[in-house]
């Protein structure tokens, strides 16, 4: 049986797998934490003017985000997502060592550190998709920690803290990940063989199912469209939100805590009660709560914790709509994410309204809701199906 | 075959091409912003983005090309080679 007819356990097996997964997701806060130190410091330490720091902030997002397709084309073609994943924090270490010695040359340190991060993602987003394919746990419980990492490593940064820390614990957790990834048990199914395996047909048991269209590829082309456009709408309304109380640390914390736990437990309830009711109902009732959320720190913080429930499975979806291309997949999405930022962060838009912030989370809603449609009319597809051939039960 | 490795040849060419302008840029950044503010750095992050959404679209539609080609199968051919990747998200949940 090839990987892609293996049982939901493999490719990653077991623990081993899940311990795996756990120290990709510990080094994903600590990659993230010292590119936060890395730009935070400089402009703290004057090496980055005021003027200056918004390019380089602009063309470290866009280094860290927007190559990423390229970078995930590449890790799939060659199979390379644990040397990816490994030699990105590398990378990123190197870059945040560079910067703390050399000051003045921090161009090549800033490069260093966003393609750094740009190849970590890919690799361990690799990882993510493929411990448990086809399932939005994985991916949130490791993408969820680099909220954290961020974060902390703004803070780090704006206190002067030290750089050395930040590249033990990188360097550290690479190592510790580079022997532990053969726990997935010598698995990650490479891309070749994946792409041997032809894609599922859309009334199979559980293929990746698309939106009824009058062609496959359109329907291909359909989902995608509307599972990026889903996470670009996410990334601009999450950064055009104004909490004017975010000053107070505690209630920064706390809402950055929100963020993690939001993308942590969204994969895990979306796999125990569907895809489509948990995503598209967080951002439904995430749409109120944020409308309400810059006068009301407590409505903001559990506004933003529903809100964040869809990442796994806009990720998850993607990655199923392309089986054998999940780097590829990781790096679409946040070319999504940089694209969806990009009007904030260039200063194009001003500050929604509470009426076009509802808005904008019901398109969202809207889209996540028709991305997915094909998956629920192939279930029932498959479900008649098994009703009449019994014996099909046994691929269940 | 000679589509995906036209667009692999793409992606290292705009990869190159963008790490090449995204250098000169942040090295530019570390002056002082000119009077213009930073039209030139946005026309540039406009190309790299418009570049990598380009070489995105040729894998796209080439992987879409693969699954409608998979789709068109018949069903034997579906069934012997495993035509699923584990049960889907909803199974036993979306109910």
């Amino acid at each position: 049986m090839t990987g892609a007819g293996a049982p939901r356990s493999t490719p990653g097996t077991g623990r081993h797998a899940w311990a795996a997964l756990a120290l990709a997701a510990a080094l994903h806060a600590a990659v993230d934490a010292a590119c936060g130190v890395l730009l935070w410091g400089a402009v703290r330490d004057g090496h980055l003017s005021a003027g200056s720091a918004w390019a380089a902030f602009l063309l470290y997002n866009l280094l860290a985000f927007a190559v990423q397709p390229l970078l995930g084309l590449a890790v799939d073609r060659g199979s390379w997502a644990r040397g990816g994943a490994v030699a990105g924090a590398a990378l990123t270490a190197a870059g945040l060592t560079a910067a703390a010695a050399w000051p003045q040359a921090l161009a090549p340190a800033i490069a260093a550190a966003g393609l750094g991060n740009a190849l970590f993602h890919i690799g361990g987003g690799v990882l993510s998709l493929r411990v448990q394919p086809g399932r939005a746990t994985a991916p949130g419980l490791f993408v969820a920690p680099g909220a954290a990492g961020v974060a902390v490593g703004i803070l780090a940064g704006r206190a002067g803290a030290p750089a050395w820390p930040f590249v033990a614990a990188v360097a550290l957790l690479t190592t510790a990940l580079w022997f532990a990834w053969p726990a997935l048990g010598g698995a990650p199914r490479s891309a070749r063989a994946a792409r041997a395996v032809p894609a599922p047909r859309s009334t199979s048991v559980a293929g990746p199912a698309l939106p009824p269209a009058a062609s496959p590829r359109l329907g291909f082309a359909v989902a995608v469209a509307l599972l990026l456009l889903v996470v670009a709408l996410r990334s601009f309304v999450g950064l055009d939100l104004v909490m004017p109380w975010k000053s107070d640390v505690t209630l920064l914390a706390m809402l950055t805590a929100a963020v993690v736990l939001g993308k942590a437990a969204g994969g895990v309830a979306a796999d125990r009660f569907g895809w489509r009711p948990v995503a598209c109902g967080a951002l439904l009732v995430s749409a109120p709560l944020l409308a309400v959320g810059a006068a009301s720190p407590w409505a903001g913080i559990v506004g933003i914790l529903v809100f964040n429930m869809t990442m796994p499975v806009t990720l998850a979806a993607t990655a199923r709509l392309m089986p054998g291309q999940e780097g590829f997949a990781f790096g679409l999405t946040c070319l999504a994410l940089f694209c969806g930022a990009l009007p904030v962060l260039a200063g194009w838009t001003p500050p929604l309204g509470a009426a076009a912030l509802a808005a904008a989370c019901g398109a969202a809603a809207l889209a996540l809701w028709a991305a997915l449609a094909g998956r629920s009319a192939a279930r029932k597809q498959s479900d008649a199906a098994r009703s009449v051939h019994p014996e099909e039960r046994s691929y269940a | 075959m000679r589509s995906w490795t036209q667009a692999f040849a793409a992606s290292a060419a705009a990869t190159a091409a963008s790490l090449v302008l995204a250098a000169a840029a942040l090295a530019d950044a570390a002056a002082p912003p000119p009077s213009g503010g930073h039209t030139g750095l946005l026309v540039l992050i406009g190309c790299v983005v418009v570049a990598v959404a380009a070489v995105s679209i040729v894998a796209l539609r080439r992987l879409a090309t693969r699954r409608a080609r998979a789709s068109a199968l018949p069903e034997e051919s579906g069934a012997e080679t495993g035509g699923r990747d584990g049960p889907g998200p909803e199974d036993g949940s979306d109910a």
